[in-house]
């Protein structure tokens, strides 16, 4: 479990261009939890995540993992937890993917076998073929440099994986079989995910809790229903809502009585039973 | 006008067994037009903008700027002139740190007087609603402010085309908005051509025209509509439809009979309205 207490964080503090980047944050990820975080450029994310495993030490207030404070922690807590950076192919140095991909888990001071097996599961898990191995990484598409910077992370089995941005600049297919991977990993290694993005849409398909940030502050937190109950202040602060909820809303502006739903799946259920209710037979 | 007409290209010298990451490209794009170009990763839309303004030269085949070839060195700055690109990490195309110097140097690059240069780079920032960071660092701007700054160096020169390819990639939705805001703007009081490359689905559907590229080839060139009526097609090229698009295409699968290709909500909402009047 990983607790945010009273975490504030404040770049350049004393200087002329000092900001806030995030003013008092109360916040706590279970183990296990699959949990979206919203907001704008700007408001706080990428800061937050790279308190997560020490990168960034809390200006004041404190961050523990499993009840230790992450700040006095040794290096152990970048095993716990991984963090996929926005845009991770930029930082792909190896001269082969093999290489790339082991170069954590060779870290970890692992033996060569067990490196190996860490190397194909991670391969694996991203769904590229293992005769890619020993081709150099900046030969591949910017889609397959994505799923390898990922694979890296994945190698070193991270309790806590979390990925800011992992989908930006990927084709519509390169978006769904990335995210679709993250969730079966998940559910299959019970694995604590935090996903950071920009989409609503995005979002609302996996994860059980969302949490928005907004100017440094945490602007609301709870499950989709709940955050989507709040659709117009989500539309306020400039953040997309998926389109379906839109149009969902506009029937209801209309004198329609219909729930708020978040994905095709819910809108074609609501869209059957509101015809159902009107007296429709079919 | 640019005409691309039978446009092949490949980084490498072309034998037999060569992939092509453009295979005979024609496509002719109007003054005035706004056009977006989707295609999955890989399928050379990047390659292709890239041709717009002469940055690469066909393999085989021409592109014509107003009837100046791009393969043609003499036409270089002609064509550079007429046609201004704008790419996905601003952060890669600033030169100076200061906004306004950053946004002058392409007019001091061609010569333009001091006095008028100033005035040039502040109706630009102007017409682009950026004024107030004139003295600011690039560094201290948002990726949104960034872009637009961006897109100041390139407007700056009073291009023709404005090309710009994933430029809202990296943008939060807010920020998208701003920038496609700015576009349209451009396009429809300053009848400037935009060639926008982008992922996004509901941003290629506010074009006039889309262009789909598939394996190197122009597989659809069409109205939004037309484009989006096509969904197994597009699935098929590793691209999907607006999310609403799909519901009234699964309503249709239930039975119902949405018109295809949908991609608006307030059109959405009006077409089911239209079925729930009468039980």
């Amino acid at each position: 479990m990983i607790t945010f207490e009273n975490v504030t964080h404040v770049y350049n503090q004393g200087m002329p261009n000092q900001r806030v980047a995030l003013d008092d944050i109360n916040l706590r990820f279970e183990d296990g939890e699959f949990v979206g975080i919203i907001g704008h450029t700007g408001s706080g994310k990428s800061t937050l995540i790279q308190h997560m495993n020490g990168l960034l030490k809390p200006t004041t207030g404190r961050v523990l993992i499993d009840g230790q404070n992450v700040s006095t922690r040794g290096l152990d807590i970048n095993l716990n937890v991984g963090i996929v950076f926005q845009y991770p192919e930029d930082q792909i140095f190896e001269q082969t993917v093999f290489k790339e991909i082991a170069f954590g888990p060779q870290n970890m001071k692992l033996d060569s076998n067990e490196i190996k097996k860490r190397v194909t599961e991670a391969m694996d898990f991203v769904g590229l073929p293992e005769d890619m191995l020993e081709t150099s990484p900046f030969d591949l598409s910017g889609g397959q440099k994505r799923r390898i910077a990922i694979a890296s992370v994945i190698a070193m089995r991270p309790r806590v994986l979390v990925l800011d941005e992992p989908t930006s600049g990927l084709d519509s297919i390169g978006k769904k079989n990335i995210l679709q991977q993250i969730h079966d990993h998940h559910k299959k290694e019970k694995t604590t995910v935090v996903l950071v993005s920009h989409s609503m849409e995005e979002v609302t398909q996996h994860v059980d809790r969302v949490v928005v940030l907004e100017k440094a502050k945490v602007k609301m937190e709870g499950k989709i229903n709940e955050i989507f109950e709040r659709a117009n202040e989500l539309r306020e602060i400039g953040l997309d809502i998926p389109r379906i909820s839109v149009v969902f809303l506009k029937l209801k502006e209309l004198g329609y009585d219909v729930k708020n739903v978040y994905t095709l799946e819910q809108a074609k259920a609501e869209f059957l039973r509101l015809k159902k209710h009107l007296g429709f037979k079919k | 006008m640019i005409e691309l007409k039978d446009v092949c290209f490949s980084y490498e010298t072309v034998t037999e067994n060569v992939k092509l990451i453009l295979n005979n490209i024609n496509l002719k794009i109007d003054c005035g037009e706004f056009v977006t170009i989707i295609g999955a990763n890989g399928s050379g839309k990047s390659t292709l903008a890239k041709h717009l303004n002469g940055l690469l030269v066909p393999t085989s085949g021409d592109v014509l700027v107003f009837g100046a070839n791009t393969k043609c060195e003499e036409n270089s700055i002609f064509v550079k002139k007429n046609v201004g690109m704008v790419f996905q990490n601003p952060d890669n195309q600033f030169v100076f740190t200061v906004v306004e110097e950053d946004v002058a140097f392409a007019l001091e690059n061609i010569g333009v007087p001091q006095q008028e240069m100033r005035a040039r780079v502040k109706e630009t920032l102007s017409q682009l609603n950026i004024l107030e960071y004139k003295d600011a660092s690039t560094a201290e701007l948002s990726g949104g402010q960034k872009q637009l700054v961006a897109i100041a160096g390139v407007l700056v020169i009073n291009p023709r085309f404005i090309v710009l390819d994933e430029s809202t990639a990296m943008l939060d939705p807010q920020s998208r908005k701003d920038v496609m805001n700015i576009l349209k703007k451009l396009n429809s009081e300053l009848g400037i051509t935009i060639v926008l490359i982008t992922h996004f689905m509901e941003e290629a559907a506010l074009a006039g025209r889309i262009i789909v590229i598939n394996e190197g080839k122009v597989e659809l060139d069409d109205n939004p509509r037309r484009i989006f009526e096509k969904l197994e097609l597009l699935e098929n090229m590793g691209l999907s439809a607006p999310q609403i698009t799909e519901f009234c295409d699964e309503l249709n699968l239930l039975g119902e009979n949405l018109p295809l290709g949908i991609v608006d909500e307030d059109e959405c909402a009006a077409e089911l309205t239209k079925i729930l009047k009468d039980p």
